[in-house]
């Protein structure tokens, strides 16, 4: 997993911008460097709101051409980043309420695979498919605020922005998120 | 459970975000790259998606050009080398030859013309 990268640095905004810009012009290797960078953030962002990874790949897909078909509407003089997971943000939760009748008992824990491994892997396994059942308990907002805060290193105002909510409210889903999920990660190791 | 101190901690939390990252791995990094671009170059060209909206375009104000041209021959009035800049602007402002002529006409309207005008 690569570390979460922080606007004007290496995988900046001046970078991202030429990027924009040569795609813009036609060029599709530029518009494979914007994928290649920034599919992680967005295929974890499309995975907090949507249970199935499945269908989360497919609305993080839909995100890169949206943002394609959408790129000449991109303010240049603002962060690419932020913009790009705002869509891919609105375009998971869109999917989510489309597809909110198709859900099925899948999203019962399996209980075959929460039972204890016999190795640290198998132990380790458990533990995400634990963590992704604790997220999805987390209420939307919960879920979309402590992956942009704690796994993509957005700042309060930064999502504040992305999701179109309050500062306080941002702060207060983040505090609740993490309560909750270190509550269970504590259960874990003792 | 009592808030621990770090949930208050206006800085990511390492232990969550590994835990996190982990659980919400994506894989098949490449994979996923080489899906994209297919899909890509499924689309039609951001230039051929241009060039048919100009046409279009182009196509429109042409058309509104004859009508206006033909509208103002048939009644008599103007002739295309007549045509001001005056009537050419409120024809593309308006898309409408006949309100044109009607607008910046030196001269009442003839009923004649309205009449053509209203049919239209």
């Amino acid at each position: 997993m690569s570390a979460p990268v922080a606007e004007g640095m290496s995988h900046g905004r001046e970078d991202d911008v030429a990027l924009v810009v040569r795609t813009l012009a036609g060029d599709r290797a530029a518009f494979g460097t914007l994928v290649q960078r920034y599919e992680e953030p967005v295929r974890r962002v499309a995975r907090a709101v949507l249970h199935d990874v499945p269908d989360a790949d497919d609305a993080a897909q839909d995100t890169f051409l949206t943002a394609l078909m959408k790129l000449d509407h991109y303010d240049q003089k603002r962060p690419f980043r932020p913009w790009l997971l705002r869509m891919a943000t609105n375009i998971a939760i869109d999917r989510r309420r489309r597809r909110v009748r198709r859900r099925t008992a899948s999203l019962e824990p399996d209980a075959a695979t929460l039972l204890p491994g016999p190795d640290v892997a198998a132990e380790r396994a458990v533990l995400q498919e634990r963590l992704r059942e604790a997220l999805y308990e987390l209420p939307e907002r919960y879920r979309i605020a402590i992956v942009l805060f704690d796994v993509e290193g957005f700042s309060h105002a930064e999502i504040a922005e992305i999701l179109g909510a309050a500062v306080g409210t941002v702060r207060s889903a983040v505090f609740h998120a993490r309560r909750h999920l270190r509550e269970l990660l504590a259960d874990w190791k003792e | 459970m009592v808030p621990g101190p770090n949930d208050f901690s206006p800085e990511p939390d390492p232990h969550v975000r590994a835990a996190l990252s982990a659980a919400l791995e994506p894989g098949d990094r490449a994979g996923f790259v080489a899906r994209v671009l297919a899909r890509v170059d499924e689309l039609p060209a951001r230039a051929e998606v241009a060039a048919r909206h100009w046409s279009r375009a182009a196509l429109a104000a042409a058309a509104a050009l004859v009508a206006g041209l033909v509208t103002g021959l048939l009644a008599g009035r103007v002739t295309p080398s007549r045509t001001s800049v005056e009537a050419d602007f409120v024809a593309s402002t308006t898309g409408s030859g006949s309100a044109a002529i009607f607008l910046t006409a030196e001269q009442p309207p003839d009923p004649r013309t309205l009449f053509t005008s209203l049919v239209e």
